[in-house]
């Protein structure tokens, strides 16, 4: 027994201990930022091993505090079409069907989506699984369903719970075809009313919509710039005619998805100079199959984990190792993380804290760094919305910009240092109106080398009420 | 405007005390109400019912006063300026807490004596304080052509003819057209404090810090820049929308002595009075902080009116009203911008009061207006309720007051 924990003991602790700046680097890139410990219990495992344990979210317990919390928000666990039963539009209730019928839906959707995003900050602030949150975000914004739009706006959390969070880390192929096949992503870009118009079966005005197979090529698999005509767009939204939302009719369609046989363009069709043959709805997985095998795809997915992680600028080397690494394992995504994350380039001391945080890192890394659990995360959720990142509410389909010096801007720079002063008083009473042991020392002490002689030297000599907002509201802390 | 109230205004600060002021109905249209007064000799207010209208000048934050804490969008449009509903929370029912600082009227409440309608305010009212106050005053929707008398002055017309009086505690062209009103000029008393930006100690520790020439840095003091000056901007607008109104620390004080000098002067079955102190675009704090002193101070002058009336009260409605409300975001300094639907607060004996009237259409986007609270309940419409069945006048006079207003159903405000 003591001989076997003697064992388990020589193999968590690396020979030497790791430099503190290389600990923080691997903190700050595969978490939200550094808690009350986590400097030490990474020094205390290796870099190497906690790349390791956040590559495998599914071994990590979650802290029963996340568990309730998410308790208290009832249509954070509700399935798409529950939600719809539940707030979806209600003849008896809602009135005769017109605009005011539609607003009372919208009151209530627009609740559900609250709860979606209060959820969302609830997971990124006291996850264990911080790389798989990480991953659930920029999938997120890979597959922003846009601005509010009807019942996507309903469907924003039971999307990611049903499309986005269980891919994060798997395939790449099962994360697109679950995007495509659901309601919320059908209706977010009208592929629901794409069809082969057919009379007595569609609706007046319904025809070919090539909305939502621009995206697919343009934003979510190849990219702008990639090997597609617009013949491949057109192609594509005829392969897709007749994918409708309602209910199922038989078990090969779930939650939401509907195939409408009479409204499918049946003819055979060339997509990307592949030929394929009219078969109804399975010509979409086949498309979707050439789109997620394609090394157009693999390169622009690896371009942009890389500029999510790393940097604006990513090395070529290593845009095409990633690349290499998609399309040899078939699009695993866990795999292309655990390429980038064991890379030299990712350890290149360069790139160590020099970084500007986006605004959701920022106001997550705010309140990790403070420890302990939000009471609510609704006026989070108003910030974000201040800082121009509103989670669910990114109006394009690229969702929010990955990349640097699309934030540093001045008013957003402001703001940041307003948000550290009214958290640290307890005007924002994320902590409560009087948030208790916040000190200069111990912030200091959790963000280790993050913090710089200076920002600690200004926030030591500030009064004890304004030091730790000097601290949270510094050039350093925007940095990671 | 500003010459017309120049003009007032030296009658009224010469005396602290009495002022007796007459001034001759110009406008053609009053003209032709007064004919018509003069033959209808059944008009006239109920003897002894009152009307006092409290304009809260500046534009007071209706999510504050009545707090839509049940709202869960609340919070989120409110991080740092959102009351927190607490066990010590005054509920309204409806899912509305009173604003804490409003503790000197939660008696009223208990009592019934004291309404609440939320999401209320004047149909198509620009958010900008000149034009605002201008619409109130001539009581038409923003869109119409102003007019040169106030609402208040043709009401006053209406129910007393030419030897109409009201009492006034400042000057406003609201009044413009009433026969005669005498000025009960509150006298010197606390000003109003200027709010103080609650985060200048923290940009003055931090520009020391972003002192470099990275992005970062230069994007700070840009933004320090751009934000103080913004805040300056903000701090004079405020200063400037108090112009004419008794500030409200001096209200605090002289609310009780208006309600006696009501109660004494019973042939004035209407009183005006603007209290300032609610443009609060910088710091205005939530629970505690520069609006909850202003709404502290607003409610003990408006409970002392009632105490000063005395048994007076009871045959009084005091209506309070801002001339907009204010927008459902917060903005970047921790205050609110000018905005739409507002709060109006009914007090007095007369008042159905212990409920929340009017529709509330919500917080969610796609029913604000432009981002501000929508407007559900027209004041007017309190007020027409209020003219009618509680002053007594007649219903064909109402379109003398508020031309065009056709109100469709009562709100029920009266008991």
């Amino acid at each position: 027994m003591l001989f076997a924990g003697l064992l388990l003991w020589g193999s968590m602790v690396p020979a030497r201990a790791e430099e503190p700046d290389k600990v923080l680097h691997v903190l700050n890139r595969l978490t939200y930022g550094p808690a009350p410990g986590d400097l030490e219990r990474v020094t205390a495992m290796g870099t190497a091993a906690f790349i390791a344990s956040q590559l495998e979210p599914e071994r990590l317990d979650e802290p029963a505090v996340l568990d309730e919390k998410l308790a208290g928000l009832p249509t954070a666990s509700m399935d798409t079409v529950r939600l719809f039963r539940e707030f979806g539009p209600k003849v008896d209730a809602d009135g005769p069907p017109g605009p005011e019928a539609m607003r009372r839906v919208f009151d209530r959707t627009d609740a559900v989506a609250l709860e979606a995003a209060k959820a969302r900050l609830y997971r990124a602030i006291l996850s264990r699984r911080q790389l798989y949150e990480l991953m659930v975000a920029f999938w997120s914004d890979q597959f922003n369903l846009g601005a509010k739009k009807g019942l996507a706006t309903l469907w924003v959390g039971s999307f990611e719970r049903e499309a986005i969070r269980p891919h994060a880390m798997g395939r790449f192929l099962d994360l697109l075809s679950a995007t495509a096949m659901h309601p919320a992503m059908l209706i977010a870009f009208g592929n629901w009313k794409n069809v082969s118009p057919r009379h007595g079966i569609s609706s007046p005005g319904e025809g070919l919509d090539t909305s939502y197979a621009a995206v697919v090529l343009n934003h979510q698999t190849l990219g702008p710039g990639g090997p597609q005509k617009s013949g491949d767009v057109k192609a594509l939204a005829r392969i897709f005619t007749g994918w409708r939302v309602g209910a199922a009719r038989d078990g090969a369609e779930t939650g939401g998805f509907h195939f409408e046989p009479d409204l499918h363009d049946p003819t055979d069709k060339v997509f990307l100079g592949q030929p394929i043959k009219g078969s109804g709805v399975g010509e979409g997985a086949a498309a979707l199959r050439i789109l997620a095998g394609h090394k157009v795809t693999a390169v622009t997915i690896s371009r942009k984990l890389i500029q999510y992680f790393l940097c604006d600028e990513p090395p070529p080397s290593l845009v095409k190792r990633l690349a290499e690494t998609f399309t040899a394992t078939e699009g695993d995504i866990r795999e292309v993380l655990r390429a980038l994350f064991t890379s030299a380039e990712f350890f290149d001391p360069k790139y160590r804290g020099n970084r500007f945080k986006r605004p959701l890192r920022q106001v997550v890394s705010t309140v990790r760094v403070l420890g302990g659990a939000p009471r609510d995360t609704a006026a989070l959720v108003g910030v974000l919305d201040g800082l121009g990142q509103p989670l669910y509410e990114a109006g394009s389909a690229d969702g929010h910009p990955i990349l640097t010096a699309t934030w540093l801007k001045p008013e957003n720079v402001a703001r940041r240092v307003a948000l550290a002063g009214d958290i640290v008083s307890g005007r924002l009473p994320v902590l409560g109106p009087k948030p208790v042991g916040l000190s200069v020392q111990g912030l200091a002490g959790t963000l280790g080398p993050a913090v710089s002689a200076s920002t600690r030297q200004a926030a030591a000599k500030a009064s004890e009420r304004l030091g730790p907002a000097v601290l949270l509201g510094s050039p350093d802390f925007m940095r990671y | 405007m500003l010459r017309w109230l120049a003009a007032l205004g030296a009658v009224g600060l010469a005396d602290p005390g009495l002022v007796l002021a007459r001034r001759k109905a110009s406008a053609r249209g009053q003209t032709k109400a007064r004919e018509q007064d003069q033959k209808s000799a059944a008009a006239g207010a109920r003897p002894g019912k009152r009307l006092v209208v409290v304009l809260l000048q500046g534009g007071p934050d209706g999510l504050s006063l009545a707090a839509p804490t049940a709202d869960p969008l609340y919070p989120a449009l409110r991080p740092t300026t959102a009351i927190v509903p607490g066990k010590d929370s005054f509920d309204l029912g409806g899912g509305f807490i009173l604003h804490p600082a409003l503790a000197p009227l939660f008696p009223l409440w208990k009592q019934k004596k004291l309404a609440v309608i939320p999401a209320c305010g004047l149909p198509g009212v620009v958010p900008e304080h000149q034009a605002a106050l201008a619409s109130f005053a001539a009581g038409v929707p923003a869109k119409d052509a102003p007019r040169k008398s106030g609402w208040l002055g043709r009401l006053s017309l209406a129910l007393g003819g030419e030897r109409a009086q009201m009492l006034v505690g400042s000057l406003s062209p609201v009044f413009a057209g009433a026969p005669h009103y005498k000025l009960i000029a509150p006298g010197h008393g606390p000003s109003l404090p200027v709010p103080v930006p609650e985060d200048q100690a923290l940009f003055e520790a931090e520009s020391r810090l972003f002192d470099g020439r990275t992005a970062l840095d230069t994007a700070f003091t840009a933004g320090h820049k751009a934000r103080s000056a913004a805040q300056a901007k903000s701090l004079a607008e405020s200063r400037e929308s108090a112009t004419g109104a008794v500030p409200a620390p001096t209200f605090a004080r002289f609310g009780e002595r208006f309600g006696r000098e009501l109660a004494e002067h019973r042939d004035a079955p209407l009183g005006f009075v603007a209290v300032s102190g609610f443009d609060t675009h910088v710091s205005q704090g939530a629970g505690q902080g520069y609006l909850a002193d202003r709404l502290r101070e607003t409610a003990e002058g408006l409970a002392g009116l009632l105490t000063g009336l005395g048994k007076a009260a009871d045959s009084t409605v005091v209506v309070a009203l801002g001339e907009f409300g204010r927008r459902a975001r917060e903005n970047a300094f921790g205050g609110t911008d000018n905005g739409r639907g507002g709060v109006l607060l009914v007090l007095g004996g007369a008042v159905a009061g212990g409920r929340v009237l009017g529709d509330w259409p919500g917080l969610a986007d796609h029913r604000l207006i432009e981002g501000d609270v929508a407007v559900a309940t027209d004041w007017r419409e309190v007020v027409a309720e209020i003219a009618r069945y509680h002053l007594g006048l007649p219903e064909k006079r109402l379109t003398d007051v508020f031309p065009g207003l056709k109100p469709e159903q009562r709100l029920g405000v009266l008991a």
